[in-house]
């Protein structure tokens, strides 16, 4: 890695409003991250949008789901790819 | 500097877990998009779908070309992809930085953050027998 492509560490410039948005999505993530591999198997294959501690979108593709959120929830919206069953190799 | 974070769930087995971390992304309209990115050592680079390339208001097509190849070494296995640089922020660091982030050709392929760039700013324990996380900064 070249100087050039070092990781550019920057000051955070939060708004008040980003901050509540941050929060909002907080809670979510660590429901998400509660819930046992059971919560997950309707949604197999899938991609999910988890938003106030509830799943609100689903679909077969990032594509499809950003489609059925308003751009103003994205902030507080999870986005997560539920993966199929198997053992997985990332390649 | 550090902290943890619990991994994921699959959905086969309540014992089978994933390490991911959530992501925010700055989008084309200048919103922020939060997204887990699976947090993956033997991934040379981070990666994404054409579609997150697109919310973000980034030409596809002008990003450098990079052959995504499968296991097996068959053509169809084959996936183009193209190379930005992308200023992520993370949250449980408060920290914002740019790393190259590969965007597949493809809606469906997984978010993955790799060693380029991200493992550069943060030193990742993989800590199996609890199941987190630990990124130290």
């Amino acid at each position: 890695m070249t100087p050039a492509e070092k990781p550019l560490d920057q000051p955070r410039h939060i708004t008040p409003e980003e901050e509540a948005d941050y929060r909002s999505g907080d809670a979510t993530v660590e429901w998400l991250l509660r819930q046992p591999g059971s919560f997950f198997r309707p949604y197999a294959g899938k991609w999910i949008a988890a938003r106030d501690c509830q799943i609100v979108a689903v679909a077969d593709n990032h594509r499809a789901l950003m489609a059925q959120i308003e751009p103003a929830d994205w902030p507080r919206t999870l986005i997560h790819r539920v993966e199929r069953p198997g053992r997985v190799i990332y390649r | 500097m550090t902290f943890t974070k619990p991994w994921i769930a699959f959905p086969q087995d309540p014992d089978t877990k994933v390490p991911v971390l959530d992501v925010f992304l700055r989008t084309r309209e200048g919103q922020k998009t939060r997204e887990f990115f699976v947090v993956d050592s033997g991934a040379d680079v981070s990666m994404a779908t054409r579609s997150l390339c697109d919310v973000l208001g980034l030409r596809w097509d002008a990003g450098t070309e990079v052959e995504l190849r499968g296991i097996v070494p068959r053509e169809e296995c084959r996936l183009m992809a193209r190379l930005h640089p992308v200023e992520i922020y993370v949250r449980d660091a408060d920290r914002r930085f740019t790393i190259p982030i590969c965007f597949a050709d493809s809606d469906d392929a997984p978010l993955l953050l790799g060693r380029e760039g991200f493992f550069d700013a943060f030193g990742i324990y993989f800590d199996k027998k609890n199941l987190l996380t630990r990124f130290d900064w």
